[in-house]
């Protein structure tokens, strides 16, 4: 197997790889905790922690893992990690576990999880693994920041709650809190993505 | 080695390892992170309680703003009088948890329109904001997926309403879900009557669109919801809910006796 450069696993997820913008996985969050800056934050924390610990611990005993039986593992660890992050989050951050309620159970259906454990962590090394799982983490935390920050500014006028455009002189655009307007935000920004990186574009 | 691992035997064996294993991780942050995630359930109550009061807490302590402005008080509800504590669990309105009481301080409903599971607690607490002159009593009933936990806030003089909110629910986002909307709530806050002066529960919350004046407007495109809360309303203000401490225990209804250790006593005190 080739050789993986540790700068290029932490840091191609991110644009050049990214899970959202190119191969398009985990959509259905990025519509839903997008709303507001700091539950996207909360978010994209939580996804870092399970991606990057998820494949490490898969990594370290993939030698153990029966075939038979990996996707349920790989489920089982995911799933406990999960229940972990979401037992923390209402111990530490209530507010913003109780705004993402269910979304932070379905980071489990999470398909860049997923993705990763059986993609990467079941052929790679604990340690590269581990920093894979970060940098998938980021890339998807760099696309919903940047949906998160620009639904929030333009449906509220508001940045991390902090007013940015007044309703003086802004009238809010309510389409923005809505979920259709992150599919035209996630569309325009793999658009913009493959402008600038034509070997993405996918064959008609 | 891919041999040994595919085996049957190894498979049960590396799969009941693996659930040991994660379960000790999750039980051990489920029970370590307890005592914490309570205090902030507490807390969240607390905040629900002071908002539907109308008291602002965004700038300060909310256990302080809480235990500067609102007074706990158990309540019987069969005769609608103030208790020192629970018969049988002995819980006081400071420690009250609904889950701790004991069978006998249930009573068995026949009819059940709010939706409670076929029982109703025998106590409850209620909270007192005297500045404010409002009483909160807790409420809750089946919606259309999921049982609806809230406040109501009535003025302590003639009952009209001064505030709903619900704190857990799990109704559809954006249908069912707007009863914790501001548009919802603040329909709550405009006074509307709730008892008539022989006590009978006079409250509406009609189908959306369809309210006339004095009724609240129910949630458009969830019929369901809107009439759960309607039942639940009108259970928990009725005789079967927190009627008889209502209707029995104002100046103004005069129905029963003034009791000297009901609750209402003391607001009226502050009336006087």
């Amino acid at each position: 197997m080739a050789k993986v450069k540790t700068t290029d696993v932490l840091f191609d997820p991110v644009v050049k790889n990214n899970p959202i913008a190119l191969q398009v996985l985990g959509i259905c969050s990025a519509l839903a905790v997008t709303t507001k800056l700091d539950t996207t934050l909360t978010m994209c924390v939580a996804v870092i922690f399970v991606v990057a610990f998820s494949n490490l611990a898969v990594s370290s005993i993939r030698t153990f893992i029966p075939s038979s039986v990996r996707i349920i593992v790989q489920m089982t660890i995911i799933a406990s990690l999960v229940i972990i992050v979401d037992q923390f989050l209402k111990a530490f951050a209530f507010e913003a576990s109780k705004q993402m309620s269910v979304f932070v159970g379905l980071i489990i259906t999470n398909c860049i999880v997923m993705g990763r454990a059986e993609g990467f962590a079941m052929k790679n090394p604990p340690f590269i693994s581990f920093l894979d799982g970060i940098g998938n983490g980021l890339g998807y935390s760099f696309i919903l920041l940047a949906v998160g920050a620009v639904r929030e500014l333009f449906g509220s006028g508001k940045l991390l709650g902090y007013t940015v455009l007044s309703n003086d002189y802004y009238q809010n655009n309510g389409l923005m809190l809505l979920a259709p307007s992150a599919f035209f935000l996630i569309g325009m920004i793999i658009w913009i993505i493959r402008t600038f990186r034509p070997d993405q574009i996918e064959e008609a | 080695m891919a041999k040994t691992r595919d085996t049957v035997l190894n498979t049960f064996l590396t799969t009941a390892v693996l659930c040991i294993v994660c379960s000790v991780f999750v039980s051990a942050s489920a029970v370590g992170l307890k005592s914490r995630q309570e205090l902030n359930k507490q807390l969240d109550k607390k905040k629900n309680i002071l908002s539907v009061c109308q008291i602002d807490f965004s700038n300060g302590d909310v256990q302080s703003i809480y235990d500067e402005n609102i007074q706990a008080y158990l309540v019987d509800l069969q005769t609608g009088f103030y208790a020192e504590q629970t018969p049988d669990s002995k819980q006081t309105a400071a420690k009250f948890d609904l889950s701790k009481l004991a069978d006998s301080e249930f009573k068995t409903l026949t009819e059940d329109p709010a939706g409670l599971g076929g029982r109703r607690e025998n106590f409850e607490v209620i909270y007192v904001f005297q500045k404010g002159n409002q009483l909160v009593l807790p409420i809750r009933g089946k919606g259309l997926w999921s049982t609806l936990w809230g406040f109501l806030s009535l003025d302590a003089n003639d009952f009209t309403t001064r505030g709903i909110t619900f704190y857990a629910h799990g109704e559809t986002p954006g249908l069912g879900g707007e009863v914790d909307s501001d548009a919802f709530k603040n329909q709550w806050m405009e006074e509307n009557a709730t008892l008539d002066k022989d006590g009978k529960v006079i409250i509406e919350v009609s189908k959306a669109g369809q309210a006339v004046e004095g009724e609240i407007d129910g949630l458009a495109g969830a019929t369901i919801t809107t009439q759960g809360v309607d039942k639940l309303i009108k259970y928990w203000l009725g005789p079967d809910g927190f009627g008889p401490f209502l209707v029995g225990n104002t100046k103004k209804f005069q129905a029963v006796a003034k009791n000297e250790r009901s609750v209402v006593g003391l607001i009226s005190g502050l009336q006087d």
